[in-house]
């Protein structure tokens, strides 16, 4: 299929399901593509059906829908609300300075929204540090101003990632949406992944290059656990391995393990992460298992849910997934369990929308919040996060 | 923690030369060290043993996955009767179930023509056929690359073609018979073709070929079909003109136009003609039924009344039935006219085999009964006896070509087998339905159903 049938066909579907709804009703288009698809004619073809309603989306590394996880596909969700406003920004060159981006961004959420009650940022996924982009927002925004988002995705190729503003594919920038206005919303994020072995201390890092471990080169750690030489992992068996064993920073004050995964493995043994490793940090070798990656889904649908029946709603309307790349190659074919797993606790109410990321966003860590919720946002790896809308 | 206590002040008490906190620590520290290294051992050995198992299962489920997938294919592929349908199917399969990047055929030996292609990539298959690994797969040399990086310089080529990280060029072998090359490849980074992998493929390309060759008997079949249902319409006509020239010599010599004949003369000569008669009733039927195969037998469609057409029929059939001595109700002779959209001559051939049926098989003073009633949707003939009947499972058999019924056959009385076949033909032909009911000794009802004609 071409493509700009596939993208007319997915936004047709979308604004099916909406028959009894004029095009003002609508509120906001989320869009998440394959790569596949040239990325100019896939948006017109979405724009086609859907004229100007405000337009949100990434390029992804597969796609999710109430169905389950799907490839190589586009999938479009068309939603109406009364009550939820949805006020549209972008954010500068991530390139240049990730933080800037981020504050631009924020800056510009909040000219357009007086009454922000919690972020949705889509950055994209390769050009530089994602946990500067979140700081940039919670510079402008406040620290435990949620953020919830997914970073734009190539099918793991890693070549490069577009973002979807209304009419225009970008690359290299964050796009974002404030919400405003009456509504119940849960937020559930977790990964599922144990600490093994004892845990080290980053005693040279820079942004997401992890250089040292203890004074010693940062890949002596997989050729211990794994009793392979380092020459062997610089090829692709460490991004196989460390998928399935990545590192985890033990979050200040509580037993929440920020992931991260170490994609290549550079000449003098240092680890490049998919996000930034602080150093000082202390950190984790990390084992995880498809029955925990499944498990971690459930509780974050559990979490999401609880949240919005704490607001006096009772069930979830429609839910956003971010989940990582990683957990799908992790779980392989039962990626469709994991999102059965969601489905199941979010019940049959719920339409899902979502994408494999390159990195995700959400609020984990200290619970310092008074909103009662985990409110300060990180740049994650290897984790599920489940934004819902309750009524 | 009271004995701790004293421990701590006991090592205090012996160790006064040094700062007692400084030497404490140093304990602390070193009970660490073996603490962590005991960690980190079993750490290691976890991680060692999950990662085997991991990769085991990883390795069992794909192959079960696969498994699967050919299962599920090779049911499908079963049922149909086109090569290019079942290879689009099974190229569509592996690349929708088991996520490979590109699925090619190449059939016939170089310059090749393209059986199916299936990618999310865009593949000049132009450049494809031309390959020089690409030719040689068809000649038997198998080509399996599971890293590009270290592929050879034309390996790399046919790479470049495929969009693919790891890719397989199979010839497609049955029986000593090459049918082609099928192409199968990966996209992924970070997955690449294992050699369990490759061993699959294999066995789909086996399939493949195998489902090429029996489709290619099923064509073949189809040409020897053809060919025989020529040969019966050509030997039927070459037999027609001499038994037509029998028929009308011995019915001369029955009339005593050559002279009187005496008793004896006159019974063998009846019997000659009525086996000619046979003759040439066995010969119409053939004709008959090699025109339907051909599509030979013309449809000339114009209004007539079904009820007039079974009278035509009935009083075509008037000397049989009375030598027959079977009683005959119809409805025929009465009330509306039952307007058809029908080709007259056809439509009299299958309701006479119908009506011959009936009469063949009914005993004498036993009664038939031939119905024509018809409301807005549907105009319906029904033949009813009261003859031998058919077994159920006889029945299932009546409109293949050449069948007869068991008690038919021991009965002795004559027929082709062709007359349900014809009937059935013509019937549907009209966009009518035919239904046999029936009952060993209890009799037959054959019922037509036929549309009926626009404005009536």
């Amino acid at each position: 299929m071409d493509a700009f049938s596939a993208g007319q066909e997915a936004a047709r579907q979308a604004m099916g399901g909406l028959k009894d709804k004029t095009p003002a009703d609508i509120k906001l288009i989320l869009v998440f593509s394959s790569v596949v698809f040239d990325q100019n004619k896939m948006l017109s073809g979405v724009r086609s059906i859907t004229e100007n309603i405000p337009l949100l989306g990434c390029s992804s590394a597969g796609e999710i829908t109430t169905a389950g996880p799907s490839k190589k596909s586009v999938v479009v969700m068309a939603i109406a609300t009364d009550s939820v406003t949805f006020n549209l920004a972008m954010g500068g060159n991530i390139k240049e300075d990730a933080l800037a981006a981020g504050r631009t961004l924020a800056e510009g959420l909040k000219a357009v929204s007086s009454d922000g009650k919690l972020a949705i940022m889509l950055p994209d996924g390769l050009a530089g540090n994602g946990a500067d982009i979140v700081r940039g927002l919670q510079q402008v925004l406040g620290e435990n101003f949620p953020i919830v988002g997914g970073a734009a995705g190539d099918d793991f190729l890693f070549k490069e990632t577009y973002e979807y503003y209304n009419d225009q594919v970008l690359t290299g920038v964050v796009i974002g949406a404030m919400l405003g206005g009456e509504m119940k919303i849960g937020i559930g994020v977790r990964h599922g992944w144990q600490p093994i072995g004892p845990p080290r201390k980053v005693t040279k890092s820079k942004g997401a290059v992890l250089y040292e471990l203890d004074g010693k080169p940062a890949v002596q750690v997989y050729e211990e656990y794994f009793g392979k030489k380092a020459e062997e992992l610089k090829s692709e068996p460490l991004a196989r391995l460390a998928i399935t064993y990545p590192l985890g920073l033990r979050i200040a004050h509580s037993d929440e393990y920020l992931i991260r995964d170490p994609i290549t493995v550079g000449e003098s043994g240092e680890l490049t992460c998919a996000a930034e490793v602080p150093e000082g940090a202390e950190i984790n070798l990390m084992m995880g298992s498809r029955e925990n990656a499944i498990d971690a889904a459930r509780q974050a649908a559990e979490r999401c849910l609880e949240e919005i029946k704490e607001q006096g709603g009772n069930q979830v309307t429609t839910a956003i997934v971010f989940n990582c790349i990683a957990r799908s190659k992790v779980l392989g074919r039962d990626a469709q369990k994991e999102i059965d797993a969601i489905k199941k606790v979010l019940g049959e109410s719920a339409q899902l929308v979502g994408f494999y990321t390159y990195g995700e966003q959400a609020p984990i860590g200290a619970k310092n919040c008074s909103c009662g919720r985990s409110c300060k946002s990180e740049f994650c790896n290897e984790t599920v996060v489940i934004l819902g809308f309750g009524e | 923690m009271v004995n701790k206590e004293k421990n701590f002040m006991s090592n205090k008490e012996q160790t006064n030369d040094q700062p007692s906190n400084f030497q404490d620590l140093a304990a602390v520290n070193q009970r660490l060290a073996v603490a962590l290294a005991e960690q980190q051992r079993i750490a290691q050995l976890v991680i060692q043993k999950d990662l085997e198992l991991y990769t085991l299962n990883d390795t069992l489920d794909r192959q079960v996955n696969q498994l699967k997938v050919l299962q599920l294919m090779v049911n499908e592929v079963r049922s149909l009767n086109n090569r290019d349908k079942a290879l689009r199917l099974m190229a569509r399969r592996l690349v929708q179930e088991l996520q490979f990047s590109a699925v090619v055929v190449l059939l016939g030996p170089p310059p090749f023509t393209v059986g199916v292609k299936y990618s999310y990539h865009e593949i000049d298959t132009d450049e494809l056929k031309r390959l020089p690994v690409i030719i040689k797969a068809f000649e038997k040399k198998i080509v399996y690359v599971d890293r590009l990086a270290s592929a050879g310089p034309d390996e790399q080529a046919l790479g470049k073609v495929l969009h693919a990280t790891s890719f397989v060029a199979l010839p497609l072998q049955c029986h000593q018979k090459f049918y082609g090359v099928f192409i199968c490849a990966l996209d992924d980074p970070y997955l690449r073709l294992s050699e369990h992998d490759r061993e699959f493929l294999e066995i789909v390309s086996n399939a493949i070929a195998g489902t090429i060759e029996s489709l290619d008997l099923e064509e073949r079949q189809h040409y020897i079909d053809s060919l025989k249902t020529e040969f019966i319409s050509i030997a039927s006509h070459q037999l027609r003109t001499p038994l037509s020239a029998i028929k009308w010599i011995l019915k001369m010599i029955l009339n005593g136009d050559l002279g009187p004949l005496n008793a004896e003369q006159a019974t063998y000569i009846d019997k000659t003609y009525k086996s000619n008669e046979r003759m040439i009733e066995l010969v119409n039927d053939l004709l008959d039924s090699s025109r339907i195969e051909e599509g030979r037998l013309e449809y000339t469609l114009a209004e007539v009344d079904a009820r007039l057409l079974v009278k035509e029929i009935l009083d075509q059939y008037r000397v049989l039935i009375d030598r027959q001595g079977v009683i005959v109700e119809t409805n025929v002779d009465s009330g509306e006219p039952a307007m058809i959209l029908a080709d007259h001559d056809n439509l009299i051939l299958a309701l006479t085999n119908l009506i011959d049926n009936a009469i063949k098989f009914t005993p004498k003073k036993q009664t038939i009964k031939i119905l024509v009633d018809h409301d807005r949707s549907f105009v319906r003939i029904t033949v009813k006896d009261t003859g031998i009947g058919i077994s159920a499972e006889d029945q299932q058999q009546l409109f293949t070509k050449f069948f007869r019924a068991d008690n038919a056959k021991r009965m002795q009385t004559h027929g082709t087998g062709l007359g349900l076949f014809i009937a059935n033909n013509i019937i549907r032909k009209h966009k009518g339905r035919i239904k046999v009911e029936s009952e060993i000794g209890v009799g037959t009802t054959v019922t037509c159903w036929l549309p009926p004609a626009k404005g009536s």
